[in-house]
């Protein structure tokens, strides 16, 4: 009985395993940023050059997200709305880095659809973007009040990311201390 | 003749556009053959982020070129292979690695296909085993009990002036 059973019990694991399997996206890459302080970068502001940002200093002391962006990128245009509504609630301040993007365009872009960052970062050669582990935008990081990268989400900010993964979040780092 | 002419230029086109795409991938200089052969290795070595089962060297991604180039300015500086390694590993994690590093987390990994073949190894002897002594089984019961005793049933049925014995005389 339980020889003749073997071969289906077998083959159930195998079942399990490949379904776990096609749920998961292979283009996800776990980060080895997560717990890790956010790699350090002074670059431009895209406003105006002669402003430096330096990531280890401006983007320290509060719960902050940090989003990845381009105006070349079809999906941040999608999940532009997204971040306009939270920073109109004001909790988080959002910082932007611009992704091996024109300062012309990406000037245009924020001026037609709204500019929901309080810093941004102006990296047209995606160096930043590279120490920050980015491959593809848009990217959206939760740094805590020291400057610890808590959590990356890659792509679109859905209405279920950011109610099940980005909003808890930031409400328990924000209880936090 | 139309249509000829046109499979002609179709063609040629198609060998430009393969042209094209061949050098997008620039080959890069180096002050030493050494450092060459480093690049042209650690690239091939080192998975691109982006791309599903390419590295590198082979991807036209604009990310795979930024880490080639990282590589390169990276060798230059004279960082050694574990250090560039490091470094990529550091920022896109483990799976930039085309061969995982063993620890408590990958012992699974690398242990499942020794498992596998010790398994199955250990199932084939089994049934070698098996098949070995059922034959053997087969043989002695033949010879001995059974056979003997329809060795005697037939013996005993043939009588001496059976038709059959006749049939084989004519």
């Amino acid at each position: 009985m339980l020889k003749r059973l073997l071969p289906l019990f077998l083959f159930v694991i195998l079942v399990i395993f490949l379904y776990v399997g096609l749920g998961r996206n292979p283009r996800e890459l776990p980060s080895p940023l997560i717990d890790k302080p956010a790699p350090g970068f002074v670059l431009q502001d895209l406003f105006n050059p002669d402003l430096f940002i330096d990531a280890s200093v401006d983007f320290k002391g509060k719960v902050a997200l940090v989003n990845v962006w381009a105006s070349w990128c079809v999906t941040c245009r999608r999940e532009h709305p997204a971040l306009m509504r939270l920073s109109k609630e004001g909790k988080t301040p959002i910082y932007g880095i611009n992704y091996k993007d024109t300062r012309q365009e990406a000037k245009q872009y924020l001026a037609a659809l709204g500019n929901p960052f309080a810093k941004v970062v102006f990296d047209p050669a995606g160096t930043a973007g590279l120490d920050w582990g980015v491959y593809a935008t848009p990217e959206t990081f939760i740094i805590d009040k020291e400057g610890i990268i808590r959590l990356k989400h890659v792509g679109n900010l859905t209405d279920e990311v950011l109610n099940s993964k980005v909003l808890p979040k930031l409400v328990e780092l924000q209880n936090k201390s | 003749m139309i249509t000829s002419r046109l499979q002609v230029l179709l063609f040629s086109l198609t060998l430009l556009t393969g042209v094209g795409t061949a050098s997008t991938i620039t080959v890069q200089s180096f002050d030493t053959e050494i450092q060459q052969t480093r690049y042209n290795r650690l690239i091939y070595d080192l998975r691109c982020p982006v791309c599903q089962g390419q590295n590198i060297g082979e991807s036209n991604a604009g990310l795979a070129k930024d880490l080639r180039d990282r590589v390169r300015s990276m060798i230059l500086a004279g960082q050694s292979d574990d250090q560039i390694a490091a470094y990529m590993v550091s920022r896109y994690g483990e799976f930039v690695l085309y061969e995982p590093p063993v620890r408590p987390a990958t012992y699974l990994l690398w242990v499942i296909p020794f498992l596998v073949a010790l398994i199955g190894f250990g199932f084939t002897v089994i049934a070698i085993k098996k098949r070995g002594r059922r034959s053997l089984n087969n043989l002695q019961t033949a010879s001995r009990a059974d056979e003997t005793k329809r060795a005697d049933e037939l013996l005993s049925s043939i009588k001496p002036n059976s038709p059959i014995d006749e049939r084989d005389i004519t």
